[in-house]
């Protein structure tokens, strides 16, 4: 008897208001994903116009939590700073794409402002941000990582280089290069202020070198479960607890039951 | 050096599980036994103490904040190292309790899960381990005494597998009961599908167990187990602040093996 092979073909999903198809397929396949225009024209200089004044603060005060390197300052726990990036955390267009792709756990992780000066070299810096014991990474997603884009970044200006489709290799490290853009496949996120980029924690990538002569600014947010510790060192203030006013942002901030329901993408409008 | 025999690391790989016969000596036994009683006792005269309280079973949460020896429970030399071996150098704790059992509670079929659950997003769980529960059986535990059952290698399954519907839990086809003697300890990977057997013990044999969950140093807790001061305290080695939590949960290094004996 010959067995037939019956793959039931499935109903096309229909793609869901958060994430067109295209979007998500090349998530699926590439491990990252391109938001054009993911800022509007006025969010991205009210987010520069607090950046800025952050990044003089933080300049002023060398006990504010960060790295001063010098060929990057990390500002740390840029959300403490302004709650322009608090609300940066649950952008209206990229927010829901992360929690389409991470689930309706999602918490975050961390959140930072990179600086980087001109002139910046990277040399083998190449990793996952994801890597833990018990965990079969190939399949599964633990973080996302969000890239804002506060000023253009040319060609050679220091863009985050991918891997593409590496968050499905197995495991193991592959090649490190001495210099990030030798990596073969390496994609360049050379993007002009205002894009955003989501990258799973499994995608390979590394810190361009920036030979250009412009500072690269990123706002930066990691992603990660309800159920997952937030990162060392980035547990919300009481003030910044405080600005958790919806359910999301509780669940965000690390502030619900981490193995309790899930807090819905937006608070349901309040009874008439 | 692994602390799992080849025999024990295929049967689990296979499986899901694995028993850990008489992992407790006759005085270690009695000692559990007399904490866990003395636990018992002073959570049915504060019923503030959280946990579950109906006729089915009693859940005791936080077994560890009731008696420094269960602390060294969680630590145990001969059931510790193998659960460390399969969830890896990172483990913690995610929760822990004491579930006494009288005969007499129904339990229906619905009651087959995984601890994993519908919780956990983004974990390719057959393949991976999140979760590990380790139970020590203080009393004999009988076929028909309310003995944990599991269905072996459905720590692999995919989500395609479908899963019978039962009326009773002992129905469920392919099922293991994990019968044991008292002083045993069996442990079991968080997705595989398991569910509390009825106990039907015709001597009347309530059954009590110690459960301890294990995860990784990079997970929360379960809400409510955030050690109080008193358990915090005596976190006296690595090994016992990383099972805490007290720890980084992403940079620093694993606490080792070693600080987990020490006291």
């Amino acid at each position: 008897m010959t067995e037939a092979l019956t793959e039931t073909a499935a109903p096309p999903a229909p793609a869901s208001p958060a994430i067109t198809l295209e979007q998500k397929y090349f998530f699926e396949a590439n491990g990252y994903l391109v938001v054009h225009d993911a800022l509007s024209v006025e969010e991205l200089a009210r987010i520069r116009a607090a950046a800025d004044a952050t990044e003089a603060l933080w300049r002023a005060d060398p006990d504010l939590a960060g790295v001063r390197r010098h060929d990057l300052d990390q500002i740390i726990g840029i959300m403490e700073y302004d709650p322009v990036f608090v609300e940066a955390l649950v952008h209206r267009t990229v927010f829901p794409l992360v929690r389409e792709l991470l689930g309706p756990d999602v918490m975050m992780l961390d959140n930072d402002y990179f600086i980087t000066p001109a002139g910046a070299l990277i040399h083998r810096g190449w990793h996952y941000d994801e890597g833990f014991p018990g965990i079969y990474h190939p399949r599964s997603r633990l973080m996302i990582k969000v890239f804002y884009v506060l000023q253009d970044v040319p060609h050679d200006g220091g863009g985050t280089v991918m891997l593409p489709g590496s968050h499905r290799f197995p495991s193991g490290r592959p090649v490190n290069t001495e210099v990030p853009e030798d990596m073969p496949n390496g994609v360049r996120m050379a993007l002009p202020a205002g894009a955003a980029y989501l990258m799973a924690g499994r995608t390979y990538h590394c810190v361009g070198n920036n030979l250009s002569n412009r500072i690269r600014r990123l706002l930066i947010y990691t992603y990660g479960h309800k159920w997952m510790r937030i990162w060392d060192g980035y547990d919300p203030s009481p003030r910044l607890a405080a600005q958790a006013t919806t359910p999301m942002l509780a669940q965000l901030l690390g502030l619900t039951d981490p193995y309790g329901p899930n807090a819905p993408l937006a608070p349901a409008p309040a009874a008439a | 050096m692994g602390y799992l025999s080849d025999a024990q690391r295929l049967f689990y790989e296979t499986n899901g599980y694995l028993m850990v016969p008489d992992a407790l000596g006759p005085a270690e036994l009695a000692a559990v036994r007399q904490a866990a009683d003395e636990a018992e006792e002073r959570f049915r005269r504060l019923p503030d103490l959280p946990g579950s309280r109906i006729p089915e079973f009693l859940e005791i949460e936080g077994i560890l904040e009731h008696h420094p020896l269960f602390f060294d429970l969680a630590l145990h030399p001969r059931v510790f190292p193998l659960v460390r071996e399969l969830v890896g150098p990172d483990i913690a704790l995610v929760d822990h309790a004491y579930y006494v059992t009288p005969p007499g509670g129904v339990v229906k079929g619905i009651a087959w899960h995984t601890d994993t659950g519908h919780r956990i997003h983004g974990v390719d769980l057959p393949r991976s381990v999140l979760m590990m529960r380790a139970i020590f059986a203080l009393t004999d535990i009988e076929d028909d005494g309310g003995a944990t059952l599991v269905l072996p290698g459905s720590h692999r399954y995919s989500e395609e597998v479908a899963i019978p519907r039962v009326e009773w839990p002992e129905q469920m086809p392919c099922a293991v009961r994990l019968s044991c003697r008292a002083g045993s300890a069996y442990f079991y990977n968080g997705y595989l599908l398991h569910c509390p057997g009825n106990n039907c013990s015709p001597r009347g044999v309530t059954r009590r167990v110690v459960l301890f969950n294990y995860g990784h140093r990079w997970m929360r807790m379960w809400k409510g187990h955030e050690p109080s001061a008193w358990l915090a305290g005596r976190a006296t080695t690595p090994m016992r602040r990383q099972l805490l939590g007290l720890c980084r949960a992403y940079y620093g290094a694993d606490a080792p093996l070693e600080s987990a004996a020490a006291s």
